[in-house]
């Protein structure tokens, strides 16, 4: 049975102003005991009587780098299921709306396999050569399990790479991705509002900067595996200039409704209630119809859960009315997403 | 469509247009140039936005298929030029694509196929339950309102030559060009994401200008039938209404030279007797009744519609002022011949795409019996 860390959470607590520098699992926090056991089994816990909480250990331990169990099980230990972590997979144990979403495993409804980045898959990454054949996609993929930045990485903060994304996904390298938290910085590319409290990973926390009005580090993020995907007007695999209308959706270097004429609409866009997630150097991320929208621009996270979600492709449908969840909000079928921008076909 | 301008006529034409004023040649003088066609069109359309806000005048038009709630973006266009399953989570089958994991060279605009032409035609040729343009009418259907097409890329010499590349509108046949090898692709003359016009029908030379662009359908009829000829009627705006078209206005934009008008005009460049057969053309003045003074008729022969001449089937006429499908199929000597009384829009197995076959010898009557249910027996 897998034990709680009821110590390490009242550690947490105590260390609550520490975890400004980086959320969790990075300096201060980073707890080695959680993760790593030193010699393939534990007999009692960490306190000098012998009590404590310790994550348990796997069946098939020892594993490989000390680890207490497989990479994605000893993850999910805490990161499913658990209240005093943000839960991950599938269906969520707290009440925020995940700005990442939900990852899928087993392909259980309704979490199929086709709506979202799965766990233990073999696949390549849809868009590029890149697949961990070895063992499966894992949460290490994607996320620095001790919060290194990366070398040569620009942050002066000391709060590192946001969510410990990986500065090397899928073998690159340099994918930048800071983080500002409480006061935003417009010259990095995220922006987390608070990081503790029960809505830290919610949608509302967090919001996008647009560093370079030709790019996103976001989508350079991603681009990482999904290398078709991804990149500036004018490159070979997205098109967009020099004559050459967009071969694949702009995931950076295209404003909503800067084009003109019966593409995208900004004011179709500012006069959604809900609204996707765009950048924008201006930090007003939520104009109102009567707000000049000028600059902001869609990337990867305006359509897609990074995660997943219960729509195929992690899809967000949102419509712009009705409650917000991860699936979006009233909205049912792709065509809903479309028209957050798109104008066409609505006069 | 072979079309009739030889190079001599060609050659008057466009001296005309160069030394004619526009005033003299009945249409606004031609410039050719892009975002310069929309000039063949006299009348200011009134905004899209417009319609249905005040514009009464305008009958109500059937709603289409990819416009509204029927424009489903993933029909036609794919994000990142791959998808490793289909929006149900699935391996099978949906819409233009056969299977998954599919994938396909990134195209402009993000379309699922490396054309517009050949994604249309993806559901547009073959497919039962879908409208179907080209060759044998997979729904089993009597007559095509609009006709059928050849195949792409093949010219033909009965009805519009399809291609996926047709190039600059004007250049197609003008300043070099060669009208009887001249392409058109679907989305010359279809709005691709709707419009509130008939059959999503819109102007080749300045596309989203046009006003609304009307014909009726059967509300009898459903499914496939609505592009049965049986069940479509055509209509015209009354004198002085300008707020609406008829569906031929839209052949103006690459057939001005064949569009009647006030004279003098194209038709009729001295004001005095026919060069080219009359027709409506409302945007340019053109009413033209069977009945018309000085047309040559027999009004009573074409509203009797007994003779062996109809074995064809009575051809499409327009009525001025009606607002339905009743009201335009009603038969009378004023009716009106416009571009679809001769032709199929797309075209057929008849040369030109005439409704009747002018090339049968040996039955002169069927060869000319399009001509004979206006001008008698």
């Amino acid at each position: 049975m897998r034990r709680l860390l009821l110590g390490l959470a009242a550690t947490l607590l105590l260390l609550g102003p520490a975890l400004m520098a980086g959320d969790y699992h990075t300096g201060a926090s980073l707890e080695c005991y959680e993760c790593h056991v030193m010699h393939g089994e534990q007999s009692h816990g960490y306190n000098p009587n012998g009590t404590g909480t310790y994550t348990d250990i796997g069946a098939s331990a020892p594993y490989e780098y000390l680890l207490r169990d497989e990479v994605n099980d000893l993850c999910l230990s805490c990161h499913n299921g658990q209240s005093m972590a943000p839960d991950v997979l599938e269906a969520n144990t707290g009440t925020d709306v995940r700005q990442a979403g939900a990852l899928n495993r087993d392909g259980t409804t309704p979490y199929f396999t086709a709506d979202g980045h799965t766990l233990d898959a073999m696949d390549i990454a849809p868009g590029g050569t890149w697949a961990d054949s070895a063992s499966g996609l894992h949460c290490t993929n994607c996320h620095e399990p001790h919060g290194e930045p990366g070398s040569g990485n620009p942050d002066t903060t000391g709060l590192g790479q946001y969510r410990n994304l990986r500065a090397d996904p899928g073998g690159t390298s340099s994918k930048w991705m800071l983080y500002a938290v409480g006061t935003n910085d417009v010259n990095v590319p995220v922006f987390e509002r608070s990081a503790t409290g029960a809505s830290h990973y919610d949608y509302t926390n967090i919001d996008f900067n647009e560093p370079a009005t030709d790019g996103s580090h976001y989508g350079a993020w991603c681009q990482g595996c999904h290398t078709d995907y991804h990149g500036s007007s004018g490159s070979a695999n997205m098109g967009g200039s020099g004559g050459t209308a967009w071969l694949r959706h702009p995931t950076a270097d295209a404003d909503i409704g800067g084009v003109g004429g019966v593409h995208s609409g900004a004011g179709t866009f500012a006069g959604h209630t809900n609204k996707v997630k765009v950048m924008t150097a201006t930090e007003d991320w939520d104009p109102d119809s009567t707000a000049a929208v000028t600059d902001h621009t869609p990337s990867c996270f305006s359509c897609h859960k990074a995660h997943g979600n219960q729509n195929s492709f992690g899809l967000i449908f949102m419509q712009g009315t009705g409650t917000v969840d991860e699936q979006g909000d009233d909205g049912t079928e792709v065509t809903d997403l479309c028209k957050q921008c798109h104008v066409q076909g609505q006069s | 469509m072979r079309r009739l301008l030889a190079l001599p006529i060609l050659a008057v034409s466009l001296a005309g247009l160069f030394s004619i004023s526009g005033a003299e040649l009945g249409p606004s003088s031609i410039q050719v140039g892009e975002g310069q066609a929309a000039s063949f069109h006299k009348t200011t359309a009134p905004s899209i936005s417009g319609f249905g806000e005040g514009l009464v005048a305008v009958p109500p038009i059937p709603s289409s298929y990819h416009t509204g709630a029927t424009l489903v973006c993933s029909d036609c266009h794919v994000m990142h030029a791959s998808m490793q399953h289909n929006y149900s989570g699935g391996g099978g089958e949906e819409g233009v694509v056969a299977s998954f994991p599919w994938s396909t060279t990134p195209t402009a605009y993000l379309l699922k196929k490396p054309s517009s032409l050949e994604l249309c035609l993806a559901c547009h040729d073959g497919r039962a339950g879908i409208p179907d343009v080209v060759g044998e009418d997979v729904n089993g259907g009597t007559e095509r309102a609009a006709g059928r097409f050849g195949q792409p890329e093949v010219t033909s010499h009965s009805g519009h030559n399809l291609g996926a590349d047709p190039g600059d509108l004007c250049t197609r046949c003008h300043f070099g060009g060669d009208p009887p090898e001249a392409r058109v692709t679907c989305i010359d003359c279809h709005n691709p994401h709707g419009n509130p016009s008939y059959r999503n029908l819109w102007w080749a030379s300045a596309p989203g200008s046009e006003p609304p662009i009307v014909a009726f359908i059967n509300s009898d009829s459903s499914g496939m039938a609505k592009y049965q000829r049986a069940n479509v009627a055509y209509g015209a705006p009354a004198a002085g209404d300008d707020t609406w078209r008829e569906i031929t206005n839209v052949c103006i934009d690459c057939h001005h030279a064949f569009m009647d008008g006030e004279p003098p005009n194209y038709t009729n460049p001295d004001g005095g007797h026919w060069n080219r057969h009359p027709g409506t053309n409302t945007e340019w003045g053109a009413r033209r009744p069977i009945n018309g003074s000085g047309a040559n008729t027999d009004p009573a022969n074409w509203e009797g519609g007994s003779g062996p001449e109809f074995d064809i089937g009575r051809l499409p006429f327009v009525v001025s002022g009606a607002n339905d499908f009743a009201s335009a199929g009603v038969v009378a000597q004023d009716n009106e011949v416009f571009c679809l009384s001769c032709h199929k829009a797309h075209g057929n197995t008849n040369s030109f795409g005439l409704l009747w076959n002018p090339g049968e010898p040996s039955t002169p009557l069927e060869a000319t019996a399009g001509c004979h249910q206006c001008h008698g027996p």
